[in-house]
């Protein structure tokens, strides 16, 4: 029966341990303490959203006119539909916008591991400002250059 | 039990439990269910390991990774050796768990290599959630008594397999309810401090628009929702409440069938509408909820409707009113007038 009881204990710890971890996941600046997620997925709906996109000019010998997004590019990126492309991205034009040199060369160098090749690429870093109605619609957005390049971005 | 863990279990779970006579017979027959669905989830890792052999090779590609900390000691070795033992050892201890799910040497190990795998696939700058759950479940499996698997096992070992599985069932529904209430006070706060929130007409269509423009993606579903937001609506709302008062379903028998549908609709809802994909999800939800040992074979809507979170007030409120007229008469003061 002791055996039973601390079973019993042990299971009601894990539950509320992953509860507990959870909720820490969700404000601890470092993220996720995986496995243990806060699970808060889409819990807040889009104002009017802010986010950057990468407009490639050229990729090897193909060119681009006017400028693509990245994951618009054929076979640039290995799984263009997926969030992960879209949050280093994101990390990526923080990090620039800030000026964090660490972050941004780190953020880059985890972008380029999502691309099918090591071919030069050139683009510039966008900021966009839209509603995502609208834009769905397909209303204008605006759109800010944050950098401009047209060398070799391999390694910023 | 633990006295506190005892009363909440009691106010979560709201039916009396069983009268005595049968439950022996159901908790052998139960164990028997239980032992089965354990096994066929040290089956489904190893499926989750063999489907992911051709990953095997991109994931051993020379590439920048964020490595997530149960397999950060890869950057101490030779990176690509160490996620070949990696991915090696997860199919061979998934492989082990499989074939003898009982030494729990043999279910922590299994739980360890897919820990592993799970955090070398979501090193690459984000974490996913959709193999979150098996993670889960592997390592709740871990407390499982010795002797779980035998047909001739004590009493005491199939009400601690029993106990085991219901908590596995907790922590499952569990994460739903984290995520509902993310939801909740997410959508509360926006509300009360002016903003576009889940309850209004166009709250879902909202978040479709955002997700599918992210990921440069259609569905089959989502133009229909962000060209009529008032069709998606209600969607969003019922989502919160399913997935918020999840927790309680576990502890409620009768719901354990029609909250496993319901989740199991609302992810492939999500699959249609905003092209986000949780089949391991579907498949857990069908081995411990349409499946539940503890789920009762009949069906029985009232019981149902009693044990609906919240919305039962109604069927309560219902219950009283047909209640009045057979009770009123029979109440009486201790000296015999009516009251």
């Amino acid at each position: 029966m002791k055996k039973y009881r601390r079973l019993q204990t042990a299971l009601a710890a894990l539950v509320v341990g992953t509860f507990a971890l959870g909720l820490v996941s969700a404000v601890r600046p470092g993220g996720e303490i995986y496995p243990f997620a806060s699970w808060f997925l889409f819990s807040l709906v889009p104002q009017r959203v802010t986010s950057y996109e990468i407009r490639v000019h050229a990729w090897g010998e193909r060119e681009f006119d006017p400028p693509k997004p990245l994951i618009e590019v054929g076979g640039l990126v290995r799984s263009p539909q997926s969030s992960l492309v879209y949050q280093l991205v994101q990390r990526f034009g923080r990090a620039v916008e800030s000026g964090n040199q660490a972050d941004r060369d780190n953020a880059w160098r985890l972008l380029q591991a999502t691309f099918s090749s090591s071919v030069d690429l050139r683009y510039d870093l966008v900021k966009l400002s839209y509603d995502p109605m609208e834009r769905a619609r397909g209303a204008r957005i605006e759109r800010t250059v944050l950098e401009a390049s047209d060398r070799d971005r391999k390694n910023p | 039990m633990n006295p506190l863990l005892h009363q909440i279990c009691r106010r979560l779970r709201r039916t009396p439990r069983p009268s005595a006579g049968g439950t022996f017979e159901s908790i052998a027959t139960r164990t028997a269910h239980a032992q089965t669905l354990v096994r066929a989830f040290y089956a489904y890792l190893l499926f989750l390991a063999a489907f992911s052999i051709p990953e095997f090779g991109s994931l051993a590609q020379p590439r920048e990774l964020s490595l997530l900390w149960p397999v950060a000691w890869i950057d101490a070795v030779e990176p690509i050796r160490g996620i070949r033992f990696v991915t090696g050892f997860f199919l061979a201890a998934s492989l082990a768990g499989a074939i003898w799910p009982g030494p729990r040497l043999l279910r922590v190990a299994a739980f360890v290599g897919l820990l592993c795998f799970v955090a070398l696939k979501n090193s690459e700058g984000k974490i996913g959630h959709s193999l979150h759950l098996p993670v889960l479940v592997a390592l709740a499996f871990v407390f499982l008594p010795q002797g779980w698997q035998r047909p001739d096992a004590s009493r005491l070992i199939r009400m601690s397999l029993l106990q085991v599985f219901a908590a596995t069932q907790v922590l499952l529904l569990l994460t739903y309810t984290m995520s509902g209430l993310g939801k909740l006070g997410g959508g509360l706060y926006e509300w009360f401090s002016g903003q576009a929130h889940p309850f209004q007409i166009d709250g879902f269509s909202r978040i479709v628009a955002e997700r599918l423009l992210q990921t440069n993606s259609s569905s089959v579903l989502g133009r229909w929702i962000i060209d009529h937001p008032w069709l998606g609506w209600p969607l969003l709302p019922g989502a919160i409440y399913l997935q918020t008062t999840s927790v309680i379903a576990a502890f409620r028998p009768s719901l354990h069938r029609w909250w496993g549908v319901a989740l199991i609709v609302f992810h492939v809802g999500n699959a249609f509408i905003l092209t986000i994909y949780f089949p391991h999800s579907i498949f857990l939800l069908g081995l411990f909820l349409l499946a539940s040992p503890f789920a009762p074979a009949g069906f029985d809507a009232r019981q149902i409707l009693a044990d609906l979170p919240i919305l039962s007030v109604f069927s309560r409120v219902t219950s009283w009113h047909s209640m009045v007229p057979v009770t009123a008469p029979t109440s009486r003061n201790i000296d015999g007038s009516a009251r």
